[in-house]
């Protein structure tokens, strides 16, 4: 059983209220030297850094300094003792990020570009071309670099979420029945499912409740998603409710 | 320039690409809050850890809810290998101390069903301070999460419904009166198969359907909608037909998505189906249970003969009801009935030949009203949908076409109710009950 079945299987014992999460095993640590902790950092920056990227990039930042930066800014992070000067007040991690980047940007980017020059430090893979083509669709309207942050955050959350459930219906071969689900996850017609469920030679009623399951199964990554990024698991629907807002209208 | 595209549920701007496939970022989100908000349990829940202690031979998996006073569990019986649902009562024994003896007798009976609709109890007692049931687990959804999903069709909805008909004309059957039929308690297991839960456990629970314990909790209210005039007005002369006035209010919810509150349309007016359908979920809400279906059954043949026909052959339970008298009548009846016996009346003393219509307009024959419905013909002829059902149609239509059937008796001839589900018995006083009249 893998970690994150574990985990699932703990969860849904206590009814999704997750006990510990990366970002409250992050905190706990404080300034000790923890691999539990320096690890569940590690996958928390690999997950979110486009946010950043995209926040600085909407900021006027050129593409490859917008890179540097973000590496640069990793670098200190993942340094623990860097870490315990940030500012670490108990919250939320992505209020927390997005705090620690303008106080990098403004403070010492400068002198770490200048102490670095010549080679660029290679922290976290990031797909620097991949995040300029989304950053290229994103619409280039009066978007603050701060709501442009938030709401790739959310998207992130939720690309995340759909991989986990993506990943269940691998494993459990029923690919094609989740590709079918999918379209239907936020919308579909009477008619829609009835074709769906003929291909699949399901019952109409049965590939319904399919639909029903899924969209609980995606429930359960998001807010599992969303917890991690929390000291307070208990916060989610809050934290849910501002990426929801951060979604626009 | 193209336009750009509007998401068909929220009406808010796509982007104009997305890593889903479902293209609503917005509607997507919105999927992470819960489906409803949580009820909050009026007892202690136990911890997890005690749980799995009290229960050694099962391997508890989920948490599947949580209500007013119990707690459900996901399990897998080790031995066995077989999926089970682990229900955790909290019960205030010093309060109800005729709990425990209630609580045997009737999962005892429980557990004698067996139908592939109902689910069944496989093992019941009392162990650790917890009253529990081992329950058949039921992979799917329930009913209220699927009609969530879109709804269902009109195809599907007979189904369902025929499909619970079978499963309460069984229990029914042997003497068991579910009382609590709502969606919440109709699951749908993965392969679109309706199945019962919670059979007969608000009589064991002693949750008796009164005013006091209804406005207590949220999940009460809900359940209200569905419950039978009688199980409010007069608890203690409940029996199976509450079942069936609540089977009709689901029946309406399916073909409809709305609950049948106040003045409401018949089925056929808000979408595309058999006009028949109307007679059969009125006459499952008949206010009086003498003058619904008298048996679940009942409405299940009036179903096949709908599904079965193109043409438009009666409905054999619905119309032997048109005919049968009626005891009581609607509050739209008696003003109707007094309207045309004054209006008689006055053209009584007017004209001779007004006495024909102070005659149809009487009382005492009690088809007031029928001079202006006859005049329509059928299927434009719609009855006064707020009182229910009007018999006066039917009786239109059946004449000379479908033999009367008489109501047959709850258990078949010989049969004895099994001990303490005696209808006069249904409710148990609680705290909440009030004084047995």
């Amino acid at each position: 059983m893998s970690e994150s079945e574990i985990n699932h299987r703990i969860d849904r014992l206590h009814g999704g209220q997750f006990r510990t999460t990366r970002w409250s095993v992050v905190q706990a640590a404080g300034r000790n030297d923890s691999p539990s902790a320096a690890e569940a950092l590690s996958v928390l920056c690999e997950s979110y850094w486009y946010p950043l990227y995209s926040y600085l990039r909407r900021r006027g930042t050129k593409a490859e300094e917008a890179a540097d930066l973000t590496q640069g800014f990793f670098a200190r992070l993942l340094d623990k003792h860097d870490l315990a000067d940030a500012d670490r007040e108990k919250g939320r991690f992505r209020a927390f990020l997005l705090t620690a980047l303008k106080h990098y940007v403004s403070n010492e980017a400068d002198r770490e570009r200048a102490e670095k020059r010549g080679g660029r430090q290679t922290i976290l893979s990031l797909d620097v071309e991949a995040a300029e083509g989304r950053f290229a669709i994103e619409p280039a309207d009066e978007r603050t670099p701060e709501d442009e942050f938030s709401r790739n955050w959310a998207m992130i959350t939720m690309e995340r979420a759909m991989e986990r459930v993506r990943e269940d219906y691998r494993r459990s071969n029923r690919m094609e029945l989740f590709e079918r689900l999918a379209p239907c996850m936020t919308h579909a017609q009477e008619t829609t499912y009835r074709t769906l469920a003929e291909e699949l030679d399901m019952n109409e009623t049965a590939f319904k409740v399919a639909v029903h399951r899924v969209r609980k199964r995606f429930r359960e990554c998001l807010r599992r998603e969303i917890a991690e990024t929390l000291t307070d698991a208990g916060e989610i629907e809050e934290e849910l409710r501002d990426l929801f807002e951060a979604l626009g209208s | 320039m193209k336009k750009p595209a509007l998401c068909p549920r929220c009406g808010v701007q796509l982007p104009t690409a997305t890593e889903f496939d479902s293209p609503c970022p917005r509607c997507l989100m919105q999927l992470g809050f819960e489906e409803s908000k949580p009820q909050s349990p009026q007892f202690e829940v136990p911890k997890i850890e005690e749980v799995i202690k009290t229960f050694p031979q099962l391997e508890i998996l989920e948490l599947v809810g949580t209500g007013g006073m119990g707690i459900v569990y996901h399990a897998r019986q080790k031995g066995l290998d077989r999926d089970v649902a682990l229900k955790l009562v909290s019960v205030d024994v010093t309060a109800d101390p005729a709990f425990a003896e209630r609580f045997s007798r009737e999962a005892r009976a429980l557990a004698s069903l067996s139908h592939p609709a109902i689910t069944g109890v496989f093992d019941f007692g009392q162990v650790g301070g917890f009253y529990y049931l081992i329950m058949e687990y039921v992979d799917g959804a329930n009913l209220r999460q699927v009609m969530n999903t879109g709804g269902l069709s009109t195809r599907e909805a007979m189904a369902m419904v025929s499909r619970m008909c079978d499963a309460l004309q069984y229990a029914h059957d042997n003497g068991i009166v579910h009382r609590d039929i709502k969606p919440e308690n109709l699951l749908i297991n993965r392969a679109g198969e309706l199945k019962i839960i919670d059979f007969g456990l608000a009589k064991m629970l002693g949750q008796a359907p009164t005013v006091g314990s209804l406005t207590r909790t949220d999940q009460a209210m809900g359940t209200w909608h569905y419950m039978a005039p009688e199980q409010v007005e007069r608890p203690l002369e409940v029996d199976h037909r509450a079942d069936i006035f609540s089977l009709g209010v689901v029946f309406y919810e399916l073909l409809t998505g709305e609950l049948p509150i106040g003045r409401f349309s018949p089925p056929s007016q808000r979408g595309e189906m058999d006009i028949r359908l109307d007679k059969i979920v009125m006459h499952a809400l008949e206010k009086e249970p003498a003058e619904r279906y008298q048996r679940a059954g009942q409405v299940k043949t009036d179903l096949d003969i709908v599904k079965d026909s193109r043409g438009a052959p009666q409905l054999a339970s619905a119309m032997a009801a048109a005919r049968a008298p009626k005891k009581e009548r609607g509050a739209g009846f008696w003003i109707f009935s007094v309207l045309g016996g004054c209006l008689g009346l006055l053209l009584l003393f007017g004209c001779l030949g007004a006495m024909l219509f102070a005659v149809t307009g009487s009382p005492s024959d009690g088809r007031a009203g029928q001079a202006e419905v006859t005049e329509t013909p059928e299927p434009a002829a719609v009855p006064q949908w707020g009182d229910r059902y009007d018999e006066s149609i039917l009786e239109e239509a059946s004449q000379g076409l479908v033999p009367a059937e008489t109501p047959e008796p709850l258990l078949p001839p010989g049969e004895q109710p099994i001990e303490g589900i005696e209808t006069n018995e249904l409710i148990e006083p609680t705290p909440d009950s009030p004084p047995l009249r």
